[in-house]
């Protein structure tokens, strides 16, 4: 299979894009988490990075960043400040294609490389709690003078983790010990999270209720290397603290949860228990402990601890330091948070992280070396911008998905199997675990016995060896008293009349007796001692066999133990592979088919859309029949308004007509009346002739009157034919007019139907882009994580501090006075200036200079950016005490003043406005403005050009203050 | 295998759902943590609606219960000091408290605390923490969980206030894992924040037309790529700006000379007017401090003497704010590291005493007028209702509505509120 993985490999470099990506897809299915490398030819680490992060993301990918951006990033990840102008101008010029590489090296082998790894790594071993044991000067040269000489990092560890403050170790490493009170359950929590990249601290009284692989025995057993541990003050004159171990037992624990006690020693998350010498308890110590003495045990748990952590072999110390390095340029660790490595949060490239932590650790923890291979990656010089068209990868997630849906089954499968056999053999343990428990129990009875024989022996040596010497003592006085005894008699010999002097003689010979018969009575007590201490000795010896009897029978189950042990820890890590692998392909699976559904999401959307402007035409038709329409009934109206017209013209007609024909009517009438009264009256009176005149006049009258009658009565016949005519027009006119209404109804319900109907296809358009638009959002969180794009990295808060001393020239002024003080103090001889050895080390001695200088004004800033001591410190925040402090702090305005030939100075000084905008944008965002940037400049300077010096402090605190500068783009 | 666990199997699902949802949360590069669980969702519209605060008398020093809130008259314990009535009948406190036992009717004496701490420094960590100290682990005081789990996120006043007797400002190291923004502001002797008056180079027009910058530069980088954090960001300018229109609120002057007067003219009595000030106002939690009470030495006479400060100030406040209606929305504690000792020693003095002592509550779900367990006779052990720290620590967050056995969700990790193995005192709750 081998074989056939490195063909595809060989392949996968030779084709084009999308194809690669099949290939990737079909070595990852060869591959579990093993990584194919050509043995012929090394393809450089930064390379081996790409192509398996090419794998998981799918193809997509956000473009690599201009050159101003990368130089302002990866001068602010390696040496801790953005470029100067000048750099800037000079690497925008460089025509030179590998200038990207070049400008690496170049900045690890910076000055400021080592002091700003210094801070890095102060502040990941320490957390910024507060300095007590060691000094900050001290630790911080301790951390400088190893990456200027860019010590292998496992040696760093190993110094931390074995260090106990005395000679001749450093001192300055005992501060990770001491600095922490060297309370055993701190140190465990926070050596598993920086060194190992696990936080157990809730797995301290039971399983972790949330991480399935943090057990409560893992607490424990890396517990056990700390248990035994305290701080020790040495009496004076030193005074110093110091790392005190005793020699360690097994530790005891019970879950809180889950009753039954378990033992354990020192055993180091997941592996097998260590073995540890099996000393009597009589061995045990090269410097007993005692009162104001610091006990040195045979066997330093600590020690061994430091060994078998850095040795290269331990996989967690390794993939934890390559992913924080990682973590530190890339803006987020391939596991994140980074000491929460577990199987449900994986490494989000498994083989990458087996690879770096491999990688790393056989280059011998070359620190340089590796920001080296990952700065040059095609990661980490992605831009922070979303990969264009992503939706055009969809294609090509599909046929991924189903593969990996596969691949995920079989992964799934081998996890149950590997879980199974996890929980099968870790039973066993434990019923071994149970068998052996009384054997332990009586081991540890034995040893105590021992461990009490041991003190028994040690008081009756103690004993014995204050009446010896009080022999030895009282030996010398007999011996004193003997010669003056001699010399008394001697004197008294030569004045044998002096009685004062034989008195005297006489006194030293009794009290010579005296103390002869005290020797003897000590030396009987001595010997009665002597027996004592054999007896004690012949204790010893005896609880040593009986140690010896229950070790023996101890043995098999120990070699048992050990075995069944090392198949836990085998088949965990087996388990953990496993698990791990389905985790992240799990999210990986999630997210290919997240980017497959961007395709059929888009053509569902442009379908819509499709709808959408038909819908919108049809929408617009029914508009304009309606209109027509209300057109149509606005004429239709006016017609029938006119035939109203007419109509009422053609009635009034008729009433004058009908009123003429009453009033001839009414005449007649009224005529008829007076022939017949007339007729009357020449009835009355026949032959009066003025009646019969009156008559015949009346009766021609009335003759007259009825033909004339005729003619209104003609006149109102037209009229009301002509009325009727109107009538029957205005009645044509309104059922016209009713038509023409009910169209309009019926086209304003066509109208409001198809602008429903558009609704409908835009809200289920806006629908499907929300959809698309959570999608890309997961996407983007999935490419961050893999590092298809670059996550956005806010500075920390050493980094903006000196990056502001550095932009604002604050810096250089420092570096000027101090660089002033030195020539004055101990200038350089002309002959020292030709020395590079002497040059550098008066560049370093400057540098040391300002930071001293420097360090309070940042230690203050650090205070109020950065979180809580002893807090995880990765953590941002921005409160408006910060805020405040940048708009209202007498220090920081005084930064942005004009001073020297800051960027403020010379911005005052300059007339160009374009010039301007460029030295301000160039020093404090490290790239070119763009045009409206430019007129934004040349307007604000413009706006109050009498307050000039005020006005360009403004600009320098609008661009210090922004996002752009506040983060790592 | 998955661990099984006998406690509560349903809590640790839910708080591993949590987890789980916080660790898919955490890919998105946010901050969002934050407090997912209220008692339960009446509570919560309840708090939208009406917000809670709570306000922290801490007696530095360790007050005497037995010259407070429990005293023992006529025993050889006692004391030189009389107890007298109070407006709820049946309960009486010491002579030295006259004024604030005409408020009695307003509080609850808790006069079975047992601590069992007698160190200064540990006593008042456990007391604001509700948690032993260990070096493993340190846990927020009590006002940053306050400002984290009932402050509105876009509050532009800090959270968490503390008005200290001297002492310059800044800020407080006492936030813990919680975000460094819920850390407590320090009011030196009753002075508002830092940095909120601008210098005089910088005049308003000039801040206002650079802040304009700020802004602009801003949009044009936030086209590019935008996050939490860069929002988080960007907005920490417009609250401080905000903070600063706003600096009056730390301006106790503002107040009518005649509550200066009432509240008593030295500074424990302006204090206590700020901390109404502020609560008014729509601070969330503030910690008014009383020094000193470690009166190993004459301890009457002392108690004499800064009782009286005590009474005059806190009498008005406790009837200042349920006057305004503000009771029934703020949480009133009077607290210290521990107790003096029932025994005199011969400097007349008292000491150092955890076992037996008293607390007193007041506000939200405290009960009116009550007195909630007992000492013995002189007052050397608890006899009924024995509570700790933890238990009142819980109890404080359960009467603001805060679920206090829930969890806050920090950077992938779940951080129970309070101390898992304790709980709150259903008596002190209604």
């Amino acid at each position: 299979m081998e074989r056939a993985v490195c063909r595809l490999t060989q392949l996968l470099r030779r084709t084009n894009r999308p194809l690669r990506q099949m290939l990737s897809v079909a070595i990852a299915m060869l591959l579990t988490a093993e990584l194919c490398i050509a043995a012929d030819q090394p393809t450089p680490l930064h390379e081996r990075i790409d192509q398996l992060l090419d794998e998981s993301s799918a193809g997509v990918a956000a473009p690599i960043v201009g050159d101003a951006e990368f130089l302002r990033r990866v001068s602010l990840d390696l040496i801790g400040v953005p470029p100067t102008v000048d750099e800037l101008r000079a690497f925008l010029a460089d025509q030179n294609p590998a200038k990207r590489e070049a400008a690496v090296d170049r900045l690890l082998n910076h000055p400021r490389y080592a002091r700003h790894m210094a801070e890095v790594f102060d502040v990941m071993l320490m957390e910024r709690r507060p300095n007590v044991n060691v000094t900050a000067d001290e630790w911080h040269q301790y951390l400088l003078k190893a990456f200027r000489e860019n010590r292998p990092y496992n040696a760093l560890a190993k110094e931390i983790l074995e260090a106990d403050g005395a000679e001749p170790k450093p001192r300055a490493a005992v501060r990770f010990y001491l600095d922490r009170q060297a309370d055993p359950n701190l140190l465990t929590r926070d050596v598993g999270r920086i060194f190992f990249g696990r936080d157990l601290q809730c797995a301290q009284c039971h399983d972790h209720p949330l991480v399935l692989d943090y057990h409560q025995a893992d607490y424990h057993g890396l517990l056990a290397f700390f248990s035994a541990g305290s701080a020790f003050v040495a009496p004076a004159p030193d005074g110093k603290t110091y790392y005190a171990e005793k020699a360690g037992g097994r530790l005891t624990f019970e879950s809180v949860f889950v009753p039954g006690k378990h033992t354990t020693g020192p055993k180091l998350l997941g592996l097998a228990a260590i073995e540890e010498p099996a000393l009597y308890p009589d061995e045990l110590y090269v410097v007993k402990p005692a009162d104001n003495v610091r006990p040195t045990p045979k066997f330093s748990r600590i020690a061994k601890l430091a060994e078998m952590t850095t040795n290269g072999s331990n996989r967690a110390f390794n993939e934890n330091i390559a992913n924080r390095l990682w973590a530190h340029l890339m803006g987020r660790g391939l596991v994140e948070p980074v000491d929460l490595h577990h199987l449900e949060n994986p490494p989000s490239n498994p083989a990458l992280m087996r690879l770096l932590g491999e990688e790393f650790a056989a280059s011998g923890f070359n620190v340089k070396a590796f920001w080296r291979e990952l700065a040059l990656t095609q990661a980490y010089q992605r831009s922070i911008e979303l990969p264009p068209d992503p939706a055009s990868f969809a294609p090509l997630a599909s046929s991924m998905a189903a593969d990996l849906e596969r691949r995920l089954q079989e992964v799934r499968a081998a996890a149950e199997i590997a879980d199974a056999e996890y929980d099968k053999v870790a039973s066993e343990c434990s019923r071994v675990e149970e068998t052996a428990a009384p054997v332990i129990a009586e081991l540890d009875q034995a040893t105590a016995t021992a461990t009490e024989s041991v003190a028994k022996f040690d008081e009756m040596n103690k004993q014995l060896e204050a009446t010896q010497s009080q022999v030895t003592a009282k030996t010398a006085v007999s011996q004193t008293l003997a010669d003056a005894v001699a010399k008394t008699q001697e004197v008294a010999k030569a004045l044998p009349e002096d009685q004062e002097l034989v008195a005297a003689a006489q006194k030293f010979a009794e009290r010579q007796q005296q103390v002869a018969a005290e020797i003897g009575t000590l030396t009987a007590d001595a010997k009665q001692k002597k027996t004592a201490v054999a007896e004690a000795q012949q204790a010893v010896t005896t609880t040593r066999q009986a140690i010896d009897a229950v070790r023996g029978k101890f043995a098999p189950l120990a070699e048992e133990l050990k075995q069944k042990d090392q198949l836990v820890s085998a088949t965990r890590a087996v388990r953990a592979d496993q698990e791990t692998l389905s985790a992240r392909l799990e999210e990986s699976l999630a997210a290919i088919k997240k980017l497959a559904d961007l395709r059929p999401l888009q053509e569902q959307i442009d379908a819509t859309n499709a709808q959408i402007a038909a819908a919108e035409s049809s929408v617009t038709a029914a508009a304009a029949a309606v209109e027509t329409q209300q057109a149509a009934i606005a004429a239709g109206e006016q017609a029938r308004l006119a035939v109203v017209t007419q109509v009422e013209q053609a009635t009034a007609a008729t009433a004058a007509a009908q009123a003429e024909q009453d009033r001839w009517a009414q005449l007649i009438a009224n005529v008829s009346a007076a022939i017949a009264q007339t007729e009357a009256a020449r009835q009355q009176l026949p032959d009066d002739a003025s009646l019969q005149q009156a008559a015949n006049s009346l009766s021609a009258k009335l003759a007259e009157l009825k033909a004339g009658e005729t003619a209104p009565q003609q006149k109102l016949a037209e009229a009301v034919a002509v009325e009727q005519l109107m009538q029957q027009q205005l009645a044509a006119a309104n059922a016209q007019q009713q038509a023409v209404v009910t169209e309009l109804a019926q086209r304003q319900l066509k109208l409001t139907e198809s602008q429903q109907q558009l609704d409908l296809a835009r809200s289920d358009v806006q629908q499907r882009r929300n959809q698309m638009d959570e999608s890309v959002e997961a996407l983007q969180a999935e490419w961050t994580k893999t590092f298809a794009m670059r996550p956005l990295k806010p500075l920390t808060p050493e980094q903006l501090c000196w990056s502001m001393l550095h932009v604002t020239g604050v810096y250089d002024r420092y570096v000027a006075t101090e660089q002033a003080e030195l020539d004055k103090t101990a200038p350089l001889s002309e002959e020292d200036k030709k020395d590079p050895a002497k040059v550098v080390a008066r560049e370093l001695e400057l540098q040391q200079r300002v930071y001293d200088k420097l360090k309070g004004s940042v230690g203050s800033f650090v205070s109020l950016y950065a979180p809580a001591a002893g807090q995880p410190q990765s953590d941002f925040f921005a409160s408006a005490n910060q805020a405040l402090f940048a708009a209202n702090g007498g220090e920081f305005n005084n930064w942005v003043a004009p001073a020297g030939a800051n960027v403020t100075e010379r911005i005052v000084q300059q007339s160009d406005p374009k010039a301007a905008a460029e030295d301000l944008y160039l020093t404090i965002l490290n790239r070119m403005p763009d045009e409206a940037e430019v007129a934004d400049v040349a307007q604000y300077l413009t706006a109050r050009p009498e307050q000039k010096a005020a006005t360009v402090q403004e600009l320098v605190w609008g661009l210090l203050t922004s996002v752009e500068f506040r983060f790592n783009h | 295998m998955r661990p099984f666990y006998a406690c509560g199997t349903a809590e640790h699902t839910l708080a591993r759902r949590q987890f789980l949802g916080s660790m898919a949360a955490a890919g998105l590069g946010t901050m969002i943590g934050g407090l997912k669980t209220f008692a339960n969702p009446a509570a919560a519209q309840e708090m939208a609606r009406q917000q809670k605060r709570i306000v922290v008398f801490n007696m530095h020093g360790g007050l005497s219960q037995l010259e407070s809130w429990d005293p023992k008259p006529g025993t050889a314990t006692g004391g030189p000091c009389r107890s007298i009535p109070t407006s709820v009948p049946g309960i009486h406190i010491s002579e030295l408290l006259p004024k604030v036992a005409q408020q009695m009717h307003h509080l609850t004496l808790v006069r079975g605390v047992n601590t069992a701490e007698d160190d200064h420094g540990k006593g008042a960590y456990m007391m604001l923490t509700g948690r032993r100290q260990t070096p493993a682990a340190d846990y927020p005081r009590i006002g940053a969980v306050a400002a984290k789990a009932l402050a509105p996120a876009d509050d532009a006043l800090p959270g968490h206030i503390s008005i200290t007797p001297g002492g310059g400002g800044g800020s407080g190291n006492d936030s813990a894992y919680l975000e460094p923004k819920y850390a407590s502001v320090m009011l030196g002797n009753g002075n508002p924040p830092m940095h909120t008056v601008r210098p005089e180079s910088v005049a308003e027009p000039a801040d206002a037309a650079r802040n304009e910058f700020r802004r602009r530069v801003n949009e044009r980088f936030l086209t590019r790529r935008r996050t939490a954090m860069t929002d988080a960001y960007a907005s920490s300018y417009e609250q401080a700006l905000q903070l600063m229109e706003r600096r009056e609120v730390f301006d106790v002057t503002k107040e009518p000379a005649k509550d200066v007067e009432r509240y008593g003219k030295y500074d424990f009595g302006r204090h206590c007017l700020l901390a109404r000030r502020l609560l008014e106002k729509g601070v969330t939690f503030v910690q008014v401090s009383h020094s000193n009470y470690d009166t190993h030495n004459e301890n009457f006479d002392f108690h004499l003497e800064q009782l009286a400060e005590f009474d005059l100030g806190f009498s008005n406040f406790v009837a200042d704010i349920a006057d305004r209606g503000m009771l029934d929305s703020t949480l009133i504690v009077v607290l210290s590291e521990f107790g003096r000792t029932p025994n005199i020693n011969l400097y007349y003095g008292r000491d150092h005493w955890s076992k037996a002592w008293s607390v007193v509550m007041a506000g939200c779900r405290t009960p009116r007028g009550f007195a909630f367990g007992a000492t013995n006779a002189d007052g050397t052990e608890v006899v009924d209702g024995q509570v700790d720290h933890g238990n009142l620590f819980h109890t404080y967050l359960e009467s603001v509505g805060v679920d206090s056995t829930g969890s806050f969700s920090i950077d992938g990790r779940d951080l129970p509120i309070a101390d898992p193995a304790v709980g709150a005192v259903k008596q002190l709750l209604v």
